[in-house]
């Protein structure tokens, strides 16, 4: 009898060491199949959905939820929670898994899909909850630093102010992830659905879970890193590529809004710029509308697509160095300074939807933040060379313009000396006409009949003397000598001395000179060879009774000068070439006039354009700066003046 | 009334100051070319010579510097069809510099004040 009593004991015992066994051979095959689900995890979302479903599944541990906290540095965060968030949905998805039986395969499955709306919820709820394990006294913080698994069945026996209290489980279960001996976090789980509390079966298989994930959760973390900092520098390097490809500002300010939120897989991106104190959007990228078309007036398409545009923390970060994480219109926003040294040259700013179920604080992690700095130092290196790239084709321009200028100077410069041999030839026979003609005017009285001839003969080589004088001279050593003149005066004159050209033309002249013109320095012969010549030129193009308009006008601190015909407009290439000395002859002329018109004009410190269009006739516009007394040195440039010094420097 | 000695390479011109040189009273003697003008001053000795610059054969500056060498108390002034040239007259020894003009007036000013300073 004792021996039978023996006997059943020794049974019993063998029995239940066979079902403990069959247990551990039991959670074994579980523990080994999980993992090698786990190991397959392409990525740290994934590995941490399938260890919460693994807590979670009836197959295996049949946790009602499990929480998930992860380390970093000190800071222990809730980053993914899977289970239902109310009866009702526990209800229906226990009844969906029953009559499906789905096997932990197929829920691993559905792991890559996302979880559910409660999955999600219960990811809100657990993200809400951070703390500092070296100064917490939390349950969780000691869980982690003691690397001690914690059953706790009754909640209200922890802190009133314990953060796992948040969680709203009567009991549960918190176990530590550890990787190397060094804790990574933890999952917390328990059956506050089923009110029951866990089972020591689920706390041991929980512990060993436990152990093994966090070694591989450690290495999906570090491989997560691996890719962030490649993503990283291919980014970087994208946008050296554009610093070093001297693309022009408006490219690469799209181009840097763009990258900053594909490397961030932002929803978009955006880049202001300031301009005159005000931020001023100056690129968008949206993922879902692409690249956004600016106006000029900055912020109007902005406001319609997204309602970042006027985002007030925008401007509330601009003083702080690193990026910011906010939150606004339903989305979440990160903002860096583009800083130039020590200035602020503009904002870059990546936005994206709140309710993302990535990892991290809604969506931007502290290294999303911390990658968007070190984008925007290089970002507004890229922007300033785009920018400095810009103010250098204007300088080439603008020594283009010179350079136009000084082979129109050039020429005339040649044209001095070849003016200089012409001169000789004509001036000896001029002066031999002239002459004679003073001679024998002298020698008759007024009532001869040859006398009105010969003041003709004497004025009209007098004005060809003049103009001889002039033009010979201009580019060499006759600097204008500006006084103080009307320039309606000098046009009125210049329109008398032409009445014969224009009347055998029978022009239509219409004339319409301001009465409140101020007079400016200007040396009156030279402007009126410039009127001559144009007037001239516009007799020579018009047909015959063509219409000529002269106007003057003062235009705030110039005066307009305009000459304007309905003659056939010049060719384009024509134009071009127009103050080009010799560039443009036209039938009978001597390819001169326009060129010493240019000239001066240009010494008088003024401009004189040209516009010639079919129907519109051809425009001559001359502008001159108002100069008054006090601005006498800054007025006429006198460029001959240098070359005077130097001769005079040479007298003995 | 003077002896002027006027050394031009253009007829019309020297018909031009003969002319009107000679209405003012002035006994004017007339060259074609440097050379000529040197020949002679070898035997006269004018009270102004009245030089063109620009000329075929001897160039108007030589001959200055030949009369210079002869006798450098002879007036001389420089008449030129080239402006651009009056800028450097300070540098030559010439006593006067007149652009051509049909206006003779300022030639004969010029004339009539070298012969009053003498």
């Amino acid at each position: 009898m004792d021996t039978d009593l023996e006997g059943q004991a020794v049974i019993e015992d063998l029995r239940r060491r066979l079902a403990e066994v069959e247990q551990a051979s039991y959670s074994m095959r579980l523990l080994l199949e999980m993992l090698s689900y786990l190991q397959a995890a392409e990525d740290l979302e994934t590995t941490l959905r399938i260890i919460l479903t693994c807590v979670t599944s009836g197959y295996t541990l049949g946790f009602n939820r499990a929480f998930l906290f992860l380390l970093d540095d000190a800071k222990l965060s809730g980053v993914m929670a899977v289970g239902p968030s109310d009866p009702f949905e526990a209800g229906q998805i226990w009844h969906e898994l029953e009559t499906n039986t789905r096997a932990l395969e197929d829920l691993i499955a559905s792991c890559r899909m996302g979880g559910s709306q409660g999955d999600r919820q219960l990811s809100e709820l657990v993200r809400t909850i951070s703390l500092d394990t070296q100064a917490s006294s939390s349950i969780l913080a000691r869980c982690v630093n003691e690397r001690e698994p914690f059953v706790i069945e009754d909640v209200s026996c922890l802190a009133r102010e314990d953060p796992a209290r948040r969680l709203n489980a009567k009991a549960f279960v918190c176990v530590p992830m550890v990787s190397a001996s060094k804790p990574i976090g933890l999952i917390l789980a328990d059956n506050s659905i089923t009110c029951r509390n866990p089972t020591p079966e689920q706390v041991n298989l929980l512990k060993m879970l436990a152990w093994q994930a966090g070694q591989i959760v450690e290495r999906a973390r570090y491989e997560e890193d691996i890719k962030r900092r490649l993503q990283e520098f291919s980014t970087l390097n994208e946008i050296s590529k554009g610093i070093l490809s001297t693309t022009d500002l408006e490219t690469e300010i799209s181009l840097i809004a763009r990258i900053s939120a594909q490397a961030l897989n932002a929803r978009g991106g955006v880049v202001r710029l300031i301009q005159e104190g005000k931020l001023v959007a100056k690129a968008i990228f949206s993922r879902t509308i692409g690249e956004i078309g600016i106006d000029k007036d900055g912020e109007q398409p902005i406001a319609k697509s997204i309602p970042a545009s006027s985002c007030p923390i925008v401007t509330g970060s601009i003083g702080g160095k690193q990026a910011e994480v906010r939150y606004a219109w339903g989305r979440c926003f990160m903002c860096t300074p583009l800083s130039k040294g020590d200035g602020i040259i503009g904002t870059l700013t990546v936005f994206d939807e709140i309710f993302s179920d990535s990892l991290g604080e809604n969506g931007f992690t502290r290294e999303d933040a911390r990658f968007l700095s070190v984008l925007a130092g290089q970002a507004a290196i890229a922007i300033e060379n785009a920018k400095l790239f810009e103010r250098l084709k204007q300088k080439e321009e603008h020594i283009r313009e010179l350079h136009r200028h000084l082979l129109r100077s050039e020429r005339l410069a040649a044209l001095g000396e070849v003016s200089s041999q012409v001169a000789h030839e004509i001036r000896n026979p001029l002066t031999a006409i002239g002459g004679f003609a003073r001679s024998m005017r002298r020698k008759i009285n007024d009532d001869h009949p040859d006398a009105k001839a010969l003041d003709v003969i004497v004025s009209e080589t007098s004005r060809l003397e003049r103009i001889l004088n002039e033009q010979l001279c201009f580019a060499k050593l006759s600097p204008p000598n500006p006084k103080l003149d009307d320039v309606n005066r000098i046009m009125k004159e210049t329109i008398d001395l032409l009445s014969d050209a224009i009347a055998s033309k029978k022009a239509r002249l219409e004339i319409d000179l301001s009465d409140s013109l101020p007079q400016i320095y200007v040396d009156a012969d030279k402007m009126k060879q410039v009127f001559i010549n144009l007037i001239q030129n516009a007799i020579d193009i018009i047909d015959n009774e063509g219409r000529i308009s002269i106007t003057t006008k003062r235009v705030d601190r110039t005066i307009e000068i305009r000459f304007a015909n309905d003659g056939p407009p010049i060719p384009k290439e024509v134009v071009d070439k127009l103050f080009v000395p010799f560039a443009t002859t036209k039938a009978g002329g001597s390819g001169l006039g326009l060129a010493i018109a240019y000239e001066i004009v240009f010494e008088h410190g003024g401009t004189i354009d040209v516009r010639s269009e079919e129907g519109l006739g051809t425009i001559f516009l001359i502008t001159l700066p108002l100069i008054v007394e006090g601005d006498r040195r800054r007025g006429p440039v006198d460029r001959r003046s240098q070359i005077r010094d130097r001769r005079r420097g040479r007298m003995p | 009334m003077a002896r002027i000695l006027v050394v031009d390479d253009d007829s019309s011109l020297r018909m031009l100051y003969e002319r009107e040189l000679g209405d003012e009273g002035h006994d004017v003697t007339t060259a074609a070319s440097g050379e000529d003008a040197l020949k002679i001053l070898e035997n006269n000795q004018p009270d102004v010579v009245v030089l063109d610059i620009k000329m075929d054969g001897m160039d108007g500056l030589t001959v200055l510097d030949e009369i210079m060498k002869r006798d450098s108390t002879i007036p001389v002034i420089l008449n030129t069809a080239y402006s651009t040239f009056k800028a450097d007259f300070a540098t030559w020894n010439a006593d006067a510099y007149v652009v051509k003009s049909s206006d003779l007036s300022e030639l004969k000013r010029t004339i009539d004040e070298i012969l009053q300073a003498q």
